[in-house]
């Protein structure tokens, strides 16, 4: 009879607990649950920080991907110093020129405007708009130096050049063809100045060097880029009309680099042809591990970064800052380009 | 506790757990469901805010084109509520894409609004170039304006759509969550019921097996039950108890009683036997002098007839000796009774000597 009324009181005790912490469970999850519910309630609206200032980011029309690591470089620094960068037309389901995303960006009442620039008059007017208004311009990358912008952060064009020349110069130490004749081809993204430059820097490297490369013929072509999808298109079109397939291939801007490393390897002209590139991207970096992009120049995209925010702040705060703060370039080739593929 | 108290007790305990719980789902799922009904509602004033827009450049047109009054009061109607409904958009900058693009439709209507009324005022005016040029203007920042009403009515959808869906999720989850506690709040409220009402027909379903012992077998050997609650049923098992231990009591008085009886009985009848055997032995006591009298009687009486005068008188004396010693056993005897015994005695004795 004893050990009945101790199983008894054993079981009520195992109940009594059970329950206790049946109902604890309860409303530990209905508490959990109704939260959980708060929380999506406008998931994503209610959560964000405010910043004292509004910068807009314009960068050229196609999804280059240089603009895309500057916008996320400025977007990381601008808020570590209370301003936020928005990329102008990104969420929009329209696309719109640079001149259209200017006005926006006028109308849309921002504390200043950071400028992929490209030298035309039009931009020229908006930056002066803008100046009407009180919004200060910085052109990154490429200036618009008729404009009334406050300043130009970039890299010096002239010494990427230089850097050019140099390169194509060790490549042809290694090209070896029938007659002796080394032919370069430099591919740009438009007439514009910035690029002019560098043409300029690369003939003027190549005819200081002496004879060695005087035979070496550098020509230049544009690839014009007026919509998202035709640099392909175009760089494949100007490779059927060639005569002669350059030697060297050098491209001064991301996209014509990509554009022209798949069409070398759908073409399957790999070793035949250098290709020396421009910027960074996974693309590239891979095609220089396996051999089929000689180099590529790449710009200091955070300093770039840095450099524009803090001279717009500058600005805002003193009135002045100065019109020109230079970016370093960084040469990656088939030496260091595990350091930065690791970094990937 | 007594056994009312206890049930109530019960029942209260468990209603009140099951009503609790009920509570706080009622108003969980009641909450969840206004919040799916309010999921929308962005949206909502987003499609009113572009309605406006549309309203406000129609009748900007309108107005531009036949300087008609009707459409110059509905501009300023249409225009003064954009004015009270931008007032609620967000106006400062932040790292969140929905509230930016709210705060870029706020300064870019702001401009707007400014720029048609510039218009309007220019047309007041005549100034054909200016309002053409204004015209021009609210043109292009409505175009932008609606693609960003636009953008931001699809990036809000698509959001609200998530919020939506999971709302949607969670409440299936808390569904599936509530019937799961109310299935083993149920079980364990009948568990809980069962135990307690158990305290209460368990120590009665003991006492009435202890009856039936009783009853069938001798009480003696039942031993008393525990009363573990201090109930009703408590007291009746402390007074089964008590009744049990004076049954057992009286049982024991009797018994003692009966053994006492026994042992009287037994000595009466032995008194009994040993008086029977005592007037056996008295009335044998009383035949034998009888017979010697007689005898001796006889011999006097011989001797009488035989003229032996002496002899007749020895017997008469030794008889009235030994009638004497029989005869007066246990009575009080005279002092002449006892003198004349003296005689008897010396008489005999002086024939015996001679």
């Amino acid at each position: 009879m004893k050990t009945h009324a101790d199983r008894n009181k054993i079981l009520m005790a195992i109940m009594a607990t059970a329950t206790v912490m049946l109902l604890l469970a309860t409303v530990v999850g209905l508490v959990f649950f109704s939260h959980r519910v708060d929380s999506y309630n406008g998931v994503g609206i209610e959560d964000y920080n405010e910043y004292s200032n509004l910068y807009a980011f314009i960068a050229d029309e196609d999804d280059s991907a240089l603009s895309d690591t500057l916008y996320g470089e400025l977007a990381a620094y601008g808020m570590e110093n209370d301003c936020y960068i928005e990329n102008i037309g990104a969420n929009l389901v329209t696309r719109y020129s640079k001149q259209e995303l200017l006005e926006i960006a006028i109308n849309s009442g921002v504390s200043g405007i950071i400028l992929v620039g490209d030298g035309t008059e039009e931009t020229d007017n908006l930056i002066a708009e803008a100046t009407d208004r009180g919004i200060p311009v910085v052109t990154v990358f490429a200036d618009n130096p008729s404009s009334e912008r406050k300043c130009f952060v970039g890299v010096s064009n002239y010494n990427i050049g230089v850097e050019y020349g140099n390169m194509i110069m060790s490549a042809a130490d290694g090209i070896t063809t029938d007659d002796g004749k080394i032919s370069a081809l430099v591919l740009m993204d438009s007439e514009y100045s910035s690029e002019n430059v560098m043409l300029t820097a690369i003939q003027e490297t190549l005819g200081d060097a002496g004879e060695q490369f005087g035979n070496m013929s550098v020509s230049s072509k544009v690839i014009e880029s007026t919509s998202a999808f035709n640099v392909e298109e175009n760089v494949r079109n100007m490779f059927r009309d060639l005569d002669d397939f350059p030697d060297i291939i050098i491209c001064l801007s991301d996209i014509n680099t990509r554009a022209v490393y798949q069409s070398i390897v759908d073409r399957n002209k790999v070793g035949e042809t250098t290709i020396i590139g421009y910027f960074d991207s996974d693309t590239v970096l891979r095609a220089i591990e396996r051999g089929a992009v000689y180099a590529t120049i790449t710009v200091d995209t955070k300093q770039m970064a840095t450099r524009s925010v803090d001279a717009l702040n500058e600005y805002i705060s003193s009135g002045n800052v100065s019109e020109y703060f230079s970016a370093d370039y960084i040469l990656i080739n088939k030496d260091n380009v595990s350091d930065y593929l690791q970094e990937d | 506790m007594r056994i009312k108290q206890k049930l109530v007790a019960v029942f209260l305990v468990t209603s009140i757990i099951a009503f609790g719980v009920n509570l706080f789902v009622y108003i969980n799922l009641n909450r969840v469901i206004k919040r799916i009904d309010a999921v929308y509602s962005t949206n909502i004033s987003l499609n009113d805010l572009s309605d406006n827009l549309d309203s406000i450049q129609t009748n900007l047109v309108g107005y531009l084109e036949t300087k008609g009054t009707d459409e110059l009061e509905m501009y300023y109607k249409s225009s003064q509520y954009m004015s009270n409904q931008i007032s609620g958009l967000n106006d400062s900058p932040t790292n969140n894409p929905m509230k930016l693009m709210e705060c870029n439709i706020r300064n870019m209507m702001e401009n707007y609004l400014a720029t048609a009324d510039a218009a309007v005022e220019y047309k007041r005016g005549r100034n054909i170039s200016e309002y053409t040029q204004k015209y021009n203007e609210c043109q292009k920042l409505y175009n932008y304006l609606s693609a960003y009403i636009y953008s931001l009515n699809n990036e809000q959808f698509k959001s609200n759509s998530s919020s939506y869906s999971t709302l949607l999720t969670s409440m299936q989850y808390s569904e599936i969550l509530c019937l799961s506690i109310f299935v083993i709040v149920s079980i364990m409220n009948i568990l809980l019921i069962v135990m307690t009402t158990s305290t209460i027909t368990l120590p009665l379903t003991r006492l009435s097996e202890k009856a039936n012992e009783i009853s069938n077998s001798s009480p003696e050997n039942v031993e008393p039950l525990k009363a573990k609650y201090n109930d009703e049923i408590g007291n009746v098992t402390r007074a089964f108890n008590q009744m049990l231990a004076s049954i057992k009591e009286y049982i024991e008085k009797i018994r003692t009683q009966m053994e006492n009886e026994s042992i009287m009985k037994e000595k009466s009848l032995l008194m009994e036997t040993h008086l029977k055997d005592a007037q056996l032995k008295y009335l044998q006591a009383q035949i034998n002098p009888h017979f010697l009298f007689n005898t001796l009687n006889a011999g006097a009486q011989l001797a009488m007839m035989e003229g032996a005068d002496r002899t007749n008188e020895y017997i008469q004396n030794m008889a009235d000796f030994f009638r004497y010693n029989v005869k007066k056993n246990n009575d009080v005897v005279t002092v002449s009774e006892e003198i004349e015994l003296v005689d008897n005695y010396i008489y005999t004795r002086c024939a015996v000597l001679g």
